[in-house]
């Protein structure tokens, strides 16, 4: 069997293809710590899953780690959450955040924010996801207090980027895609 | 654009079903006539690690149930309450 993102990306301690072992959860074979070493390089998880692993599989990926939740899945699985976020907070970000997280995103090795810094962007983007409307749209169709939103999506996005941004969304694709 | 897009939508994602978590505790909570500290639940939930948080989904058949979000919480919501004398199973008075 030829090597590929299943490999590179393998939560199991055994390898069965071509490398044998060499990319293997991130580049070696680690019982226990493979899955830590696969999330280390986040360039090279994109490169390494970038065919068939497209951005319209993370919905659908996290959808099947959370099954469909009533009026929430159904209003919202169906668009683009992701994009429509982004576009809002595009349009408002003045402060140069989504360049930040763009930068952490972007870089070959998975950095940390600090907390301190982590929280002032947490608290700005939710900020603008706050004017954009959306919180209160998702409010109004879910029943879901749009105040409990935003105070999970600051949290989340907090710690997002304090544990190294890239990391979740490879462990969210990495979990769909079985690796 | 393309990895933005996959943070927003995975933690946009989370911070739903984490909404969804809250609001499912605090229906128990209220069913069994526990008093609790909601805001204190809502930090705790909001400040969750989010790969411990999808750990718990998938564990739980992939579905995050009540009892494996308060564990992984270190949260038991009988330590809420208020009145000591209250048998929380059925929330009311201990002779």
């Amino acid at each position: 069997m030829s090597c590929n993102y299943r490999c590179v990306n393998a939560r199991y301690s055994t390898c069965r293809c071509s490398c044998g072992g060499a990319n293997h959860g991130g580049g070696s074979v680690h019982i226990g710590t493979s899955s830590h070493r696969s999330r280390e390089n986040t360039g090279n998880f994109l490169r390494s899953a970038g065919i068939g692993i497209s951005t319209g599989l993370v919905v659908p990926a996290v959808s099947s780690i959370f099954p469909p939740v009533g009026l929430v899945y159904t209003t919202y699985n169906s668009i683009n959450f992701g994009y429509t976020l982004y576009k809002h907070l595009k349009k408002e970000d003045t402060h140069g955040l989504l360049n930040d997280v763009s930068k952490y995103l972007s870089s070959e090795v998975v950095q940390k924010v600090s907390e301190p810094y982590a929280t002032q962007i947490a608290e700005k983007l939710t900020s603008a996801v706050e004017v954009s409307g959306l919180v209160s749209d998702l409010s109004s169709k879910t029943g879901v207090g749009a105040s409990i939103y935003s105070n999970m999506f600051e949290g989340t996005v907090k710690n997002a980027l304090i544990n190294g941004v890239g990391n979740l969304a490879q462990y969210a694709i990495g979990v769909a895609i079985g690796g | 654009m393309e990895k933005e897009k996959i943070f927003f939508d995975v933690v946009g994602l989370i911070a739903l079903r984490k909404s969804d978590f809250y609001k499912k505790v605090i229906e128990e909570a209220k069913k069994r006539k526990i008093k609790i500290d909601e805001e204190q639940i809502k930090q705790k939930i909001s400040n969750m690690n989010n790969e411990k948080f999808i750990s718990k989904a998938e564990e739980k058949n992939k579905r995050l149930d009540l009892k494996s979000g308060l564990d992984s919480l270190n949260l038991d919501i009988e330590s809420f309450m208020i009145d000591d004398n209250m048998n929380p199973e059925t929330g009311r008075q201990r002779k």
